[in-house]
Parts: structure tokens; C-alpha cells; sequence
């Protein structure tokens, strides 16, 4: 599963990425790491971008990007 | 032996938005411009602090970097100028922002943690060991406040006393995952305490509705409808027009009376038509300016601005932009010079460029005063609907001409996007007003120097003539400048403001925007008459809106260019100034044949 498919609230542990680029790099330096736990706190009107919460901030990210994280619920 | 007192030089670096300007300003007495959104600082500025050197770089997530400005912070810690790094971070998120706390041990320089924010934390049930902190980081913490003075003397005292861990040593991971299992492990495992879990923090219950699904759009339009009644018809403008009756009706006649009684009638019209003429409609529009700076900065300081980039960036993307291109483009309603600067937080150089080209659109503040003036003589009774109008038909000619080049020129796949969004703030009093006043007094600055300067010589050139011999005219239709401009009239011809004088005020806003205002103001009113009424000589309604919308949408000023060229390179600086002159002459003929048609 992916964070794209999360549910509002939901909390779960990220597994990996579906592929290393730029973003993945980049996500990686502000905490989204293998192991964490993230949370799906909101989601845009329109439902994109997700609100996502780790390490203690909230970031936005859009679901086309979102299908990079794996995760495990 | 002399002292080797070199001047501490100190690194200010830290996160983006974790409040290292406002911490600059605070020791500096700057007036640095600060918000709530993550890469508001965008170049190093330097500033003293007690026999020291402080710089203040743009915020940065780690040295592993990516955006432009982020490089800016990492190649000046490479030079290894500075003698200290001052490493701000953020109380309520030091997971992440430990990453780069360690992360600046590379440079071998002594880092100095200040924890900011701790009031923030504390609201959220934290409780920071700093003891404990500081001995597995092996350097200095100092919990501070931000915006509060007493920091300052902390700090000084602090770095005058030599009373700071040296540098100790370079942390290396394998990975960013070693790299945070290590923070969380080694470093704050039992530093931080939950005292009370959070059950539903104000920030997240604003964000309930201000980004729910129905009420999000609505309470948008509502808020930036708001914005413009206060600017326009509740305060705004009802100052701006006391204060233009408190010109014609106090000011000018008390220097006639006063100064001007046994004067020639040259110099008479030098000073009322030619300094106080073209400044008074300017100034005028001070209260407006103002008021809508103040409602832009409320939006940026309550971080209700990384909200709307969040509920535009489904639009945006179809322009081949991302939610965050709405900052630069909302900076474009005060200012273009900052605006154009903010662009280069966008993701991308494709990206930038392109918010770039759509800046010209974003109707700024130094073209207001000619909205509140004709508005005012053409439209009694809608002034508010007809600015409202002319800001919505820019951001619509931005939305067409940006679906445009998305199609051609700027195709490319969306690109990634990643924003932090920060908690809501109370904005503080302190900050918009000292904010604020710095602008009216720019403003004011601009008005009684170089617009004056510029007055002077377009009132001179409009009074000498060669008919019947080179001298003084009072026609203004013999003068020189007239005889020159006449040539170019023909080109607004079409758009019904084929006079002279036009020509004359569109020339001068390529100078500076409220030149066209000033230009209007020299050259339109005499002794006889008010600009009130001379302007319906000239312009009807419809040459009046053809006009309106020409000077909304054309080249921006000289200072708007200049830092083009030197943000994006000469061939772009060209592209700016030819192509809105363009766009403006073709949707202002459009509106006049409309215009005609209607009225």
C-alpha cells in the first residue's frame, strides 16, 4: 500500500519508495526514513494535495507524488 | 601588542521558518521582511550586533540541497567566513531540525543551538531537557525567544564571555535513515517529555474549516472580497479621499495664498501644477496602499498563505505551476521587485521563469493611485467594483496567457511537490506596523524625490516651445514634449487615447508606476481647473477604461526589470518588457470596442 490509499487519521510505517529520485531525497532529509511513522492528518479541498504528519511537522505532498511511499498500516 | 580583535563573524542558519529573521531584526534593529512561510528569505543579508557580523542566510533542511537558495547558505558555510554558526531551531520539531544541527558539525566551526519556540512546545505538551541536550550534542543551547530583546543580551553575553563548547567533532552516517535512527536513539531518547497528550491543537481545528471540502473556496473569495472592502470602501478609499480634499482644498491654497501672491505666473504653475499637481494625486493614494499592504501581510503572518497554496495547487498545476507559485504572485499585488525575487523558491527553473512571466499581471500598488483617480472622476459611486474589476481581469489575462505557454513553450511533466505547513500565528502588532510604516515611508520617499524630479522635468519640457520664439508657453499643446509625444499617438489611437499626454504618463510609468498618476496630474491640471475636471475633456468613459486597462496590464517599471536581468539573464528581461506592452495594447482595444459598444 501506498500513502495515496491512506484514510483521514489513519497512522502507518513507512516502508520504502517505489523508486530514488530527487524527491524521494528530499522527503528523505525532512524525515519521511524507512521505519517512521506517518500519519494522514487531512487532505486538501479536492482531495489533493494530503496533509501528512512525521517527526513532528505536517507536510503537503500530492497524491501522484504520495504513490512513492510505501507503507504498512 | 595589539589586541587581535577581529570581528566575530556569525552564520545564522537553521530551518526554513523557524525565525531566523526575526531573530536578525531583533539583534540588528533591521527591518528585514519576515512571514509565516518556509523560504521567505531568499539571499544573505548582513547586519551588526554588538561589534560582530551577523548573517542571515535563507533557511535550509539540510546540506544535502536542491533549491537555489538553499545553495546560497550551503556555499557560504563552504567559505568558511563565518566564526560561529548560530543554528536556530525549532523546539516543537527538533527531530528534523536536528538533522541539520548536525549535519553544520562539518564545518568545524563551534555551533551554538538556539532553541526557539519553546512557548510553542510547551502549548503542546513538550518539555525540553536542555542539560541533557546539551551534553550528547557536546554544544551550547540557549532556549530563546525570537522577537523578545532580553535574547539579545543573552546572546551578547554569551558570545563576549567566550562562554560557548568548542567545535568537538563530525558526525558521518552511511545514510539520512542511520542519520535520524541516530537522533532518535542517541540523541533525544528521554531528552524530550509529553507532559499532556494534545487532543485537537487550535491550528488543527482552523484548518478543519478553513480547508474543508465546501467551505474552503467560500471563505477564500470571502476573505480577499473582505480585503478589498476594507482597502476600497470602508477605510481606504475614504481616507485617500479626505486626504486628496485636504490637498486641494488646505494645502495648495495656503501656498498660494502664502507664497505665491506676487509671483509670476510661470512659477506659480511650476509649483501648483507642476510639484503639487503630480504628487497630490500620488500621495492620495497612500491610505490605499497601505491599508492593502497591511491585509497581505495578515494573510502571510498567520500562515493563512500556505493555505491558499494548498487549496489553489490543483488550479495552479494547470498553469504549470504548484500551489506555492500563489506567494510570489500575491507579493505581485504590493510589489513586483520582491515578487519577482520570491520566484526563485519555486521548485524549478521552468517554474520560476514562468511565475515570472505572469507577475506583469498582478496589478501592483504603484498603479493604484490611477485606478483611485479615475475611478473616482469616470465611475462615482463603484470606485470599489471597477479596481475590483481591473485586479480580476489581470489575474484572468494571467490564467489564459499561463494555460498558453503551459501548452507551448513550458511543457513539461508536473513536477514533484513538497511544502511544510506551519501552525497558524498570531501576527504580531509590532512587526505589521514597523512593516507597514517602513512602506508608506518607501512610498512617501519615492513620491517626494524621484517622482518629483521626474515632475519638474516633464513640466518644464510640456512649457517651452520654439512658437513664436524658444521660450516659456502657456499653451501646452505648443510645448515641446507635446510636439514629440504627438508623434507616438497615433499607436493608442485605437484605444481612444490618442492625446499627447497619455503618451507622456505611459512613457513615464516605464520610470516608475506612479509616474503615469504624477505624469496625468502635471500635465492635466492648470490653474483653472482640477484634474476632476479636465480628465472628462480628454478621455470618455470608454478611452478612460481602455486607459485603465493599458496601465494595469503593461511593462512593469525600471526596477522590476533590472532585477529580472539580474535574477534570470538579459534575454528574459527582454521578454518582460516587450511582451505585456503587447498583451496590454491588444486587451485594451478589446475593452474599448466593449466599452463603446455598451456605453
Amino acid at each position: 500500500m501506498t500513502v495515496a490509499k491512506m484514510k483521514i487519521g489513519e497512522s502507518a510505517i513507512v516502508k520504502g519508495f517505489t523508486q530514488e529520485n530527487s524527491f524521494v531525497q528530499r522527503l528523505r532529509t525532512m524525515g519521511i526514513t524507512e521505519n517512521v511513522v506517518i500519519q494522514l492528518k487531512r487532505k486538501a479541498p479536492f482531495s489533493d494535495p494530503l496533509i501528512i504528519s512525521c517527526r513532528g511537522s505536517e507536510l503537503a505532498i500530492r497524491i501522484q507524488d504520495a504513490k512513492n511511499i510505501v507503507i504498512e498500516v | 601588542m595589539q589586541n587581535e580583535n577581529k570581528q566575530l563573524r556569525l552564520a545564522l542558519v537553521g530551518n526554513p521558518n523557524v525565525g531566523k529573521t526575526t531573530l536578525f531584526n531583533t539583534l540588528t534593529g533591521f527591518n528585514q521582511r519576515v512571514g509565516n512561510f518556509p523560504g521567505i528569505t531568499i539571499e544573505r543579508k548582513e547586519g551588526q550586533f554588538s561589534q560582530m557580523t551577523l548573517v542571515d542566510l535563507p533557511g535550509i533542511y539540510s546540506l544535502d540541497t536542491f533549491s537555489p537558495e538553499e545553495r546560497v547558505t550551503k556555499e557560504y558555510l563552504e567559505s568558511s567566513q563565518a566564526d560561529v554558526i548560530l543554528n536556530i531551531v525549532d523546539a516543537t520539531n527538533l527531530e528534523r531540525n536536528l538533522y541539520l544541527t548536525l549535519q553544520l558539525q562539518q564545518f568545524g566551526k563551534p555551533v551554538i543551538v538556539l532553541l526557539n519556540m519553546m512557548d510553542l512546545a510547551q502549548a503542546k505538551g513538550l518539555s525540553i531537557d536542555i542539560e541533557k541536550l546539551e551534553q550528547r550534542l557536546q554544544m551550547t543551547v540557549i532556549p530563546i525567544r525570537a522577537k523578545d530583546i532580553i535574547t539579545k543580551k543573552q546572546l551578547h553575553q554569551c558570545l563576549h564571555t567566550n562562554n560557548y563548547l568548542p567545535f568537538e567533532q563530525v558526525y558521518t552516517w552511511t545514510n539520512t535513515q542511520q542519520a535520524y535512527a541516530d537522533i532518535e536513539a542517541k540523541f533525544l531518547a528521554g531528552i524530550i517529555h509529553k507532559e499532556t497528550e494534545p487532543v485537537l491543537t487550535l491550528s488543527e481545528q482552523i484548518d478543519r474549516l478553513i480547508l474543508s471540502k465546501w467551505l474552503s473556496l467560500p471563505i477564500l473569495f470571502g476573505l480577499v472580497w473582505l480585503m478589498f472592502k476594507i482597502t476600497f470602501d470602508w477605510v481606504g478609499g475614504p481616507l485617500a479621499d479626505g486626504l486628496s480634499g485636504f490637498f486641494a482644498d488646505v494645502i495648495v491654497p495656503f501656498v498660494e495664498t502664502t507664497f505665491l501672491t506676487h509671483t509670476t505666473t510661470w512659477f506659480q504653475s511650476f509649483i501648483v501644477d507642476g510639484i503639487f499637481g503630480g504628487i497630490e494625486p500620488v500621495l492620495a493614494a497612500l491610505p490605499v496602499v497601505l491599508i492593502l499592504f497591511v491585509c497581505l501581510s495578515l494573510f502571510e503572518d498567520t500562515g493563512y498563505m500556505s493555505r491558499i497554496a494548498l487549496i489553489l495547487d490543483r488550479i495552479m498545476r494547470r498553469l504549470g505551476l504548484s500551489g506555492k507559485a500563489i506567494v510570489p504572485l500575491m507579493l505581485g499585488f504590493g510589489c513586483t521587485v520582491p515578487a519577482v525575487m520570491a520566484t526563485k523558491a519555486l521548485e524549478s527553473q521552468r517554474q520560476q521563469k514562468l511565475a515570472t512571466l505572469l507577475l506583469p499581471f498582478m496589478s501592483c500598488n504603484a498603479r493604484l493611485p490611477v485606478y483611485v483617480l479615475f475611478a473616482a472622476v469616470f465611475f462615482p459611486g463603484n470606485e470599489g467594483l471597477v479596481v475590483a474589476l481591473l485586479y480580476i481581469l489581470g489575474i484572468i489575462v494571467a490564467i489564459v496567457l499561463g494555460l498558453l505557454f503551459n501548452q507551448t513553450f513550458f511543457r513539461s511533466d508536473v513536477e514533484p511537490f513538497l511544502l511544510e505547513v506551519p501552525d497558524y500565528r498570531v501576527p504580531t502588532l509590532k512587526n505589521i506596523t514597523k512593516q507597514t510604516w517602513e512602506k508608506g515611508k518607501g512610498f512617501v520617499k519615492r513620491a517626494t524625490t524621484f517622482i518629483i524630479a521626474a515632475n519638474v522635468i516633464i513640466w518644464t519640457l510640456s512649457h517651452i516651445g520654439f512658437q513664436p520664439t524658444f521660450g516659456y508657453v502657456e499653451d501646452l499643446d505648443m510645448s515641446i514634449l507635446a510636439s514629440v509625444a504627438n508623434v507616438f499617438a497615433p499607436i493608442f489611437e485605437p484605444l481612444g487615447f490618442g492625446n499627447w499626454q497619455s503618451v507622456v504618463a505611459i512613457v513615464t510609468g516605464f520610470l516608475a508606476k506612479e509616474s503615469v498618476t504624477s505624469t496625468l496630474g502635471v500635465l492635466f491640471s492648470n490653474s483653472e481647473a482640477e484634474l476632476s475636471t479636465t480628465l472628462p475633456t480628454f478621455f470618455s468613459t470608454a478611452s478612460a477604461s481602455a486607459f485603465l486597462v493599458f496601465t494595469l496590464l503593461y511593462t512593469p517599471c525600471m526596477a522590476v526589470i533590472a532585477t529580472v536581468k539580474k535574477e534570470y539573464g538579459i534575454k528574459m528581461m527582454w521578454i518582460i518588457v516587450i511582451y505585456p506592452v503587447i498583451v496590454a495594447w491588444i486587451v485594451a482595444w478589446i475593452v474599448y470596442q466593449i466599452s463603446q459598444f455598451i456605453m
